[in-house]
């Protein structure tokens, strides 16, 4: 395991991250680079929170199914219901944290394969539901004309602050439940669950836990994502999406929250760079993917670890992918 | 009445029996070895009582409260510490982090100082604490493996194979090292072994088990002596 940065580093770090991210936007505006960033910023709650649940050894195709969750919640109470945005997200994170809490406990049984295969049916039946389901989801052609969380996002610059804001708390609870005891305890549990259960963690309470609280963290991000495109279709919350959400994470090299982050700029941003050539994306995707898995099982994140021992002289581990014994 | 006692104990995993009828008892301070040969039963008695086998028949029960249907995290907390035959850690986990997690039922500040201890037990460890277990010798895993274990400070203590594979000078030094937790913490131990010699050596009883039934039992001293014991299991003449 990488040594654990100290805290103040890494709050440091941190709070300079984001003052970078806070006031760029002042000294150089453009609105296509504005639009690509609240994007990043949106998807890094979705890949962060299912990194949670990656680490406790489930790779879940689901997880952009509770975004839509989420996202439907959220529209449906602002445009049917009349409640102001700021409650309605409340229920963006409740909606897909109940609907964890229910089916959470049956999933997680399974081990490995049959997990990731459950998951992902579980995705194509919400997508099922959001097309099949007129009367609530306006079927396939989605929900249009969504207004935005409040009059002043209309600005891009305005809505790139607010999912600013709401990735730095999401992504800092992922962050800060990694660095807990539990998180460590979820780290013991990729390799053996049964063998940390006999150390005294109730590692299967914890994996309902943290299923609930990322699937609920998913919500902030379809919910983000709907008032901003002004638009919500089944489409946007397949299987396909969820595992690009995973894909976030495979470059990112699966542990490490920083890694997740790096995933998810290239992987929203470059297809947006890329749209200029969009027979070629799934192509470079692939590529890219290949190139990772093979040379740098740890992710871009090692290659930066190699590229430090080179200067160094220190060797660098890979590390360790999701196993699953049990 | 005894700490742990185990009764008319029947492990089955479907068809296959890995204990038929077990019965023993342990109390405050002493350890008792389970002696025997591959197959004869040790290792599913201990997963019995950690809640990790499948229990057909018989009672296990910790302070006259029963085990049996206990989640192993709970049997941990009920004063349980098990460490596992094969000397498992997790690998990935620095020797720190693995303490950690054995020590994650006890609060935040009796961990540093019992961390302090465990290192006051182990020092090798204190040296490889920000380490990777998993590039740690045999010896020091098992030595992390058992300083995992009592991490969460067991009144019992339930150890899995600690000699298996290891050099016999470093199995003397983790049969001192049990002896001076116990002396130091009225620790209880069972003691799984199928190195009857040392076994016998550090037990203060040894019940000696033959495909899963008790073939002997008695006080270790007794069972040094006693002559067909000597042929059977200590390979004596």
């Amino acid at each position: 395991m990488k040594p654990r940065s100290p805290p103040v580093l890494l709050l440091a770090g941190g709070l300079a991250g984001v003052l970078f991210l806070v006031l760029w936007p002042l000294a150089w505006r453009s609105d296509f680079i504005l639009y690509i960033a609240t994007l990043v910023l949106q998807f890094s709650i979705g890949a962060c929170s299912l990194q949670l649940i990656i680490r406790t050894g489930h790779i879940s195709l689901s997880h952009a199914a509770f975004a839509g969750i989420g996202g439907y919640a959220s529209v449906l109470l602002v445009k049917s219901a009349g409640w102001p945005w700021h409650f309605a997200l409340i229920g963006a994170i409740l909606a897909p944290a109940a609907f964890a809490a229910l089916i959470g406990p049956v999933l997680l049984r399974l081990s490995g394969k049959y997990f990731v295969l459950v998951t992902f049916l579980f995705g194509e039946l919400m997508r099922f539901v959001a097309t099949d389901w007129q009367g609530l989801t306006g079927g396939s052609n989605g929900i249009f004309e969504i207004p935005k969380p409040y009059p002043a996002m209309r600005d891009p610059l305005n809505y790139y602050w607010l999912s600013l804001g709401f990735s730095v708390v999401c992504v800092g609870l992922c962050v800060r439940i990694m660095r807990s005891e539990i998180g460590r305890a979820m780290d013991a549990m990729r390799e053996s669950e049964k063998l940390t259960e006999c150390a005294g963690v109730p590692a299967f309470r914890i994996k309902v836990l943290i299923f609930v609280i990322a699937c609920g963290l998913a919500g902030v991000q379809g919910s983000l994502n709907a008032h901003m495109n002004n638009v919500i279709t089944p489409g946007n919350f397949g299987p396909l999406e969820s595992l690009n959400l995973v894909v976030m994470n495979v470059i990112g090299g699966m542990t490490n929250m920083g890694g997740a982050l790096l995933g998810t700029v290239f992987l929203v941003a470059l297809p947006e760079l890329l749209r200029g050539y969009v027979e070629w994306q799934r192509v470079i995707y692939g590529v890219i993917l290949i190139v990772v898995m093979a040379f740098l099982p740890g992710g871009l994140v090692e290659l930066w670890g190699r590229l430090r021992g080179l200067v160094t002289g220190e060797a660098v581990r890979g590390t360790a992918v999701v196993t699953d014994e049990t | 009445m005894s700490l742990l006692t185990i009764d008319q104990l029947e492990v089955r995993y479907g068809p296959i029996y890995g204990t038929h009828s077990v019965s023993l008892t342990l109390d405050a301070g002493e350890t008792v070895a389970l002696v025997g040969s591959n197959g004869a039963g040790k290792s599913s008695t201990l997963k019995a009582i950690m809640g990790i086998a499948p229990v057909a028949r018989g009672t296990i029960t910790l302070d006259g409260k029963s085990l049996l249907g206990v989640r192993p995290a709970d049997v941990v907390r009920r004063g349980l510490g098990y460490s596992p035959e094969g000397r498992r850690v997790f690998g990935q986990l620095s020797v720190r982090e693995n303490l950690e997690v054995g020590g994650i039922i006890i609060d935040k500040a009796s961990m540093r100082q019992r961390m302090e201890q465990m290192f006051g037990y182990f020092p090798r460890l204190r040296e490889r604490a920000s380490q990777r277990a998993g590039s740690l010798s045999g010896g020091e895993q098992q030595m992390l493996a058992i300083g995992r274990a009592l991490m969460s400070r067991p009144r019992v203590f339930l150890l899995d194979e600690p000699s298996l594979g290891l050099a016999p000078i470093v199995v003397e030094r983790i049969g001192e090292i049990i002896a001076e937790v116990q002396k130091a913490e009225g620790l209880a131990v069972i003691l799984a072994e199928q190195n009857a010699v040392w076994a016998l050596a550090i037990a203060h009883r040894a019940v000696i088990l033959e495909l899963g039934h008790i073939a002997v039992q008695g006080s270790a001293e007794a069972m040094r002596a006693d002559p067909q014991v000597q042929r059977a299991f200590l390979g004596l003449e």
